[in-house]
């Protein structure tokens, strides 16, 4: 194997709270060096990054690959080769796949699929319940033990509480986290966008924000009354937001994550129609936006997740009530997030990337998140200035449904290294 | 002040080859119609409004004719695109696309085998290649027309009949054509709109379109079918059908839809009828010669009575019916001759 050495760059790693300029020296798939200057001849390939962001690799905690199942949409290879290319060294799908993730030899199925046809760690997250069906809880044990990291029924909310109590009391044996699409079937049931001003207007049904806040409320009891762990996937209220501020406040074990598109778009962005930009839960009020904002700034929401969601553009071609929910969020998660945090001075570098690597590591349990002395050598290299124009149709995802296309964005992922490995080079880039 | 318009007149006799139509006669001098497709009544100008007023008066000749034929439209192609049933609508684009010679076909399509079936890019391929002039679509979901225009080449004229409970321009329009029958000066009258305001693209397009006409809209229904929100579009929400009612120089009645019952919206027809059903009774409150309006089809007994449907006196209703004809001959006729371009 060769090694790596990154020169000149600017070395992040919120691990050991670290920002500074300082060569990194890979051997063997981990980081074996690091010093302000590192020089060595021989086998080596060196990548100056002068000017560039040298951070562990990029973790995210919720996306869809649809594999097995749905290979119209999305596989193991087309979804690992889009997060790559957008800066994720490990991502943690969810369960919601054709069949469901319920079984070991599912879990197994993923993990070699990956070995052999993936670029990036994959930290699979299985069902809570068996087939999803809300009846029978899967044997998380077994599940751990073959690879899953984290456990849920994304996509849909556990309506029964007592089953959702039973899931957090039983978590406990193997100290998992219960992760929570949180919204009430019922209150959200025929929603395409966000219940408000544009929805009224619009003539298009409404998801309330009640549907996500009336569900936080009644799990936070849950978890404190079992002691459990849950993690809120996808926050998009404000309500949810202080209720989640709340429950921290009171030491419950609770996390929560955001998704990108919550902090860009808000609900007057559904004028045109446009289905791409239909997403559960939706995009919501200017209001809630800015909640989402705060939250992050003040640790309210731990993690920066992605939400990646394909579907094919027949499905997208329907009306704003037929369509499916979800967008493709691999390739404009980083810059997106950037935007929002970095571009705007909200937050330093050193936070910045907390929220996509220990962050979101430590949420979940994930091996990954640092690149001291010895760590795995999942590493990403960001241009954080650099500008270019998002084409969806270059895409490495199998699926199009992007609401960003053709928007500006600011900041990149040049490389993409996991296990010491280039998996993922930026082309057309001056690297000089 | 706007330029009087009532003089125009198109000269329907003299129209015999389509070639040699000429929209000139309708045009004010400083005032050209461009519009391609009309989806929205959001979008209208009070000129454009004007014109196909002026215009569906012009036509409305045509109605009362034994022969009820010109040949403006000889050899344009309609296609009638319905993705959810509808006799009347349907019918009236149908007749006033034959009132004016054009070939007119009908899509019916149903949703469910849409779900299965072609993409709408494949129907607007689909829409292109037979020739279509003018298209009219009807939609269960609201936004689809919208979706719909980004398929077709701009020379293709979009009208919505109707999607979910966004819009129905033409409606609106009639609607408008009726009032102004009736009413001079439109400024300041009261108009209430009543019932299921929540799921009525009749309201909402009504509401945009007389908005701009300066008229002082109510909006009266139940809190479930009529949230408070609706007061940030400038319309004054009422939830007690008196308040609403007082002085009111028109009152728009909407349908009903009878499902709304088992989704929990309403607890009975008899309740709903009781709070919100017009009546001769109610009607009292409202100014001595107020008109009473309704789209259609209506559910004599739940939101208006059989007799005040009936009244001739107060009701415009039949006149709605004959008058949405003649105002989609207009727009038809306006949209696809438009030259399109800005």
């Amino acid at each position: 194997m060769t090694n790596l050495l990154i020169k000149n760059g600017r070395y992040i790693n919120p691990k050991t709270n670290t920002d500074e300029k300082l060569d990194v020296l890979v051997q063997e798939g981990k980081v074996v060096d690091l010093k302000k200057e590192i020089n060595l001849n021989g086998d080596t390939t060196v990548i100056e990054a002068k000017n560039l962001w040298v951070v562990p690799g990029l973790i995210d905690i919720h996306c869809h690959l649809r594999d097995p199942g749905q290979p119209e949409k999305e596989t193991i290879e087309t979804g690992t080769k889009s997060a790559a290319s957008g800066g994720f060294t490990s991502i943690c799908p969810m369960a919601n796949t054709k069949p469901p993730i319920d079984t070991a030899a599912l879990v197994e199925y993923v993990n070699k699929t990956n070995q052999k046809i993936g670029i990036v760690n994959i930290f699979q997250i299985a069902a809570v319940t068996k087939g999803l069906m809300q009846e029978e809880l899967t044997p998380f044990e077994e599940l751990k033990s073959a690879g899953a990291i984290g456990f849920s029924d994304d996509g849909k909310p556990i309506e029964n509480l007592k089953l959702l109590r039973h899931a957090l009391e039983y978590a406990q044996i193997i100290d998992a986290n219960i992760i929570s699409h949180a919204e009430d079937s019922k209150l959200c049931c025929g929603g395409a966008v966000h219940e408000g001003y544009w929805s009224v207007k619009l003539g298009i049904p409404g998801i309330p924000s009640s549907s996500e806040a009336t569900c936080v409320a009644r799990e936070i009891e849950l978890v404190r009354q079992t002691k459990g762990k849950l993690h809120f996937a996808h926050v998009s209220t404000k309500e949810a937001v202080d209720l989640i501020r709340q429950a921290k406040s009171d030491r419950l074990r609770i996390t929560a994550e955001v998704a990108p598109h919550h902090l860009i778009l808000t609900d007057e962005d559904i004028q045109d129609f446009d289905t791409n930009k239909k997403m559960n839960p939706p995009v919501r009020s200017k209001e809630d936006k800015d909640a989402l904002i705060k939250g992050v700034l003040d640790g309210t929401l731990d993690t920066f997740a992605t939400d990646h969601a394909p579907h094919t553009q027949e499905e997208k071609s329907r009306s704003l009530s037929e369509a499916p929910f979800g967008i493709i969020g691999f390739e404009t998660a980083l810059s997106l997030y950037l935007e929002v945090f970095y571009h705007t001075q909200k937050l330093s570098p050193l936070s910045f990337i907390k929220m996509l690597t220990i962050n979101p590591a430590s949420v979940l349990n994930i091996p990954r998140g640092s690149i001291s002395k010895g760590d795995i050598a999942d590493i990403t290299i960001i241009n954080p200035e650099y500008s270019w124009k998002y084409d969806v149709n270059k895409s490495l995802s199998k699926s199009r449904n992007s609401p960003f296309h053709k928007k500006t964005l600011k900041g990149k992922a040049l490389y993409t290294i996991v296990n010491g490995k280039i998996v993922h080079k930026e082309l057309n880039v001056n690297y000089n | 002040m706007r330029p009087e318009t009532s003089e125009k007149k198109i000269d329907i006799e003299n129209i015999t080859d389509p070639k040699n139509i000429d929209i000139e006669p309708l045009k004010k001098k400083d005032f050209n119609w461009k519009r391609k497709s009309l989806l929205t009544t959001r979008d209208l100008q009070l000129e454009e409004i004007d014109l196909i007023l002026e215009t569906a008066k012009s036509f409305s000749e045509i109605l009362t004719r034994q022969v009820k034929k010109v040949p403006t439209l000889r050899g344009k192609v309609i296609i009638n695109l319905f993705y959810e049933s509808s006799t009347r609508t349907r019918s009236s684009f149908e007749l006033a696309g034959k009132y004016l010679s054009a070939d007119v076909t009908n899509f019916s399509i149903s949703t469910s085998s849409v779900k299965k079936g072609e993409t709408l890019q494949d129907t607007a391929q689909t829409l292109v290649q037979m020739g279509a002039d003018a298209v009219v679509i009807r939609h269960p979901d609201a936004g689809i027309p919208f979706q719909l225009a980004n398929f077709l080449p701009q020379t293709i004229s979009l009208i919505n009949a109707g999607d979910g409970a966004n819009e129905h321009p033409t409606q609106a329009l009639l609607d408008l054509y009726t009032i102004k029958a009736v009413v001079d000066d439109l400024k300041n009258k009261k108009i209430v709109i009543l019932g299921d305001i929540l799921h009525s693209r009749v309201a909402r397009s009504n509401i945009w379109l007389l908005q701009k006409l300066g008229m002082d809209i109510h909006v009266c229904g139940p809190p479930t079918l009529l949230p408070k929100i609706f007061s940030d579009f400038g319309v004054t929400v009422h939830w007690n059908i008196n308040d609403a009612l007082k002085d009111a120089d028109l009152v728009m009645v909407l349908r009903l839809q009878i499902e709304r019952q088992n989704k929990g919206l309403i607890p009975s027809l008899d309740e709903y009828h009781r709070l919100y059903g017009l009546d001769h009774k109610k009607l009292q409150l409202a100014k001595k010669n107020v008109k009473v309006l309704h789209p259609g089809p209506m559910n004599r007994g739940v939101e208006i009575t059989s007799d005040l449907a009936d009244d001739l006196n107060c009701s415009l209703i039949n006149q709605q019916v004959s008058n949405g004809v003649a105002v989609r001959m207009a727009l038809l006729y306006l949209l696809i001759f438009a030259s399109g371009k800005p």
